[in-house]
């Protein structure tokens, strides 16, 4: 990642990726449906707390973006469990940006109906497995970038 | 000479002890007529600092009470307290509040005459079945009385998603005229008569669901019991 970062280009694309990331959770935080004193209210997750929290995800989500790039230049396929933990922390950091309660408070699957409530009731616990399963994810990544290619 | 200075001595005790106490009755007296005495002072100082808490925590929205509409209500309409619910039928924390919290209201203030519940609708733009929800319980009422509007709204929020299907089964297992009931959920009428709760509730600072004004004054969210009995107790008081 160090050597990633030292070329300008991959900044620059770093910052443009976590820019529009940024954007789109901001919008999510400001339009859609939050929890305050447990009451369903439009933007109510537009707090600064959330719009800093967004703004880390972002630049992570942005460096883990140019990782991926640079990792599969190297004809190198990501491991499973770094792409599993991405995964796992882009969806729990997507479903925390709004309240999944009052948004979709039950989804079906495979015939079952699934409450979603558990992601507003915990929803800090959830973020912080957002912002830890990214940064594993980079950690990983760096990790597997140095020893493919020396480029770490 | 000694017998002029014991005499001295005497006087000045004498008089010390005449002027402390007169100023001491004076003192006792001063605050009986009106002055204020210390703990007088702390306890105004509180009340006025529990008074601009209760103030910020349920601020006052509706001087005299909100508007109650023609809108289905619950309990004696005499009672002193009046508790005016804005709600949406999708909304998982109206639900909450119906079934944990409001069972505990209607115990110990609405079965007891103390107060009534005023059910208005605020259907909010993300709920997409929220108005056919709050039409169907409309029509529910217009067939029979309150008592039956209340009872198809604790069907709406027993669980699952919101169907016509479902307001269609329910009107059958209150045995209310089917036909009647497939018009009337489609009468735009009672579509306008949603709406204009709704833009009342904005009027009253309503910004989510479920949003109350309790004696005019606003409670935000499905809080614990022990908010709501705070509240009421404390107009009750007044």
């Amino acid at each position: 990642m160090k050597s990633i970062l030292q070329k300008p280009t991959y900044v620059f694309v770093v910052l443009g990726i976590a820019f529009v990331v940024f954007d789109v959770m901001a919008y999510v935080l400001a339009k859609f449906p939050g929890e305050i004193n447990f009451a369903c209210t439009p933007g109510a997750y537009f707090t600064p707390g959330n719009l800093v929290y967004s703004a880390v995800f972002s630049l992570l989500f942005g460096l883990f973006v140019v990782g991926f790039y640079e990792l599969l230049k190297h004809k190198s396929g990501p491991d499973a469990s770094l792409l599993s933990l991405s995964g796992i922390g882009i969806l729990f950091a997507g479903l925390t940006t709004f309240c999944t309660a009052c948004t979709i408070p039950v989804i079906s699957l495979f015939g079952f109906s699934v409450g979603l409530s558990f992601f507003t009731d915990y929803n800090l616990y959830f973020k912080i497995a957002a912002m830890l399963a990214m940064i594993i994810s980079i950690y990983l990544l760096n990790k597997q970038l140095l020893k493919e290619c020396d480029c770490g | 000479m000694k017998k002029d200075n014991n005499s001295l001595v005497v006087a000045i005790v004498f008089a010390s002890i005449v002027i402390s106490g007169s100023l001491v009755f004076f003192a006792t007296q001063f605050e009986g007529a009106g002055g204020i005495s210390e703990s007088d002072i702390e306890k105004r100082v509180q009340d006025g600092i529990e008074e601009y808490q209760y103030n910020e925590a349920f601020p006052l929205v509706a001087v005299g009470g909100a508007d109650e509409d023609d809108d289905a209500v619950m309990g004696d309409p005499n009672a002193p307290i009046t508790i005016v619910e804005f709600s949406d039928y999708e909304c998982p924390y109206c639900a909450r509040f119906t079934t944990q919290t409001l069972p505990r209201i209607i115990e110990k203030y609405i079965d007891t005459g103390k107060a009534k519940l005023v059910y208005r609708d605020f259907p909010l733009s993300f709920h997409p079945n929220a108005v056919g929800a709050a039409v169907a319980a409309e029509c529910a009422r217009e067939q029979s009385d309150d008592a039956t509007y209340f009872e198809f709204h604790d069907k709406l929020y027993e669980g699952g998603a919101l169907s016509t299907e479902r307001y269609v089964q329910y009107a059958r297992e209150l045995d209310l005229d089917l036909s009647e009931f497939n018009s009337c959920i489609n009468d735009e009428s009672k579509a306008d008569e949603v709406q204009n709760d709704f833009e009342d509730g904005q009027r009253y600072q309503i910004t989510g669901t479920p949003g109350f004004v309790i004696n005019g004054r606003l409670i935000s969210g499905a809080r614990d019991y022990a908010v709501f009995e705070y509240l009421i107790e404390k107009e009750l008081e007044n």
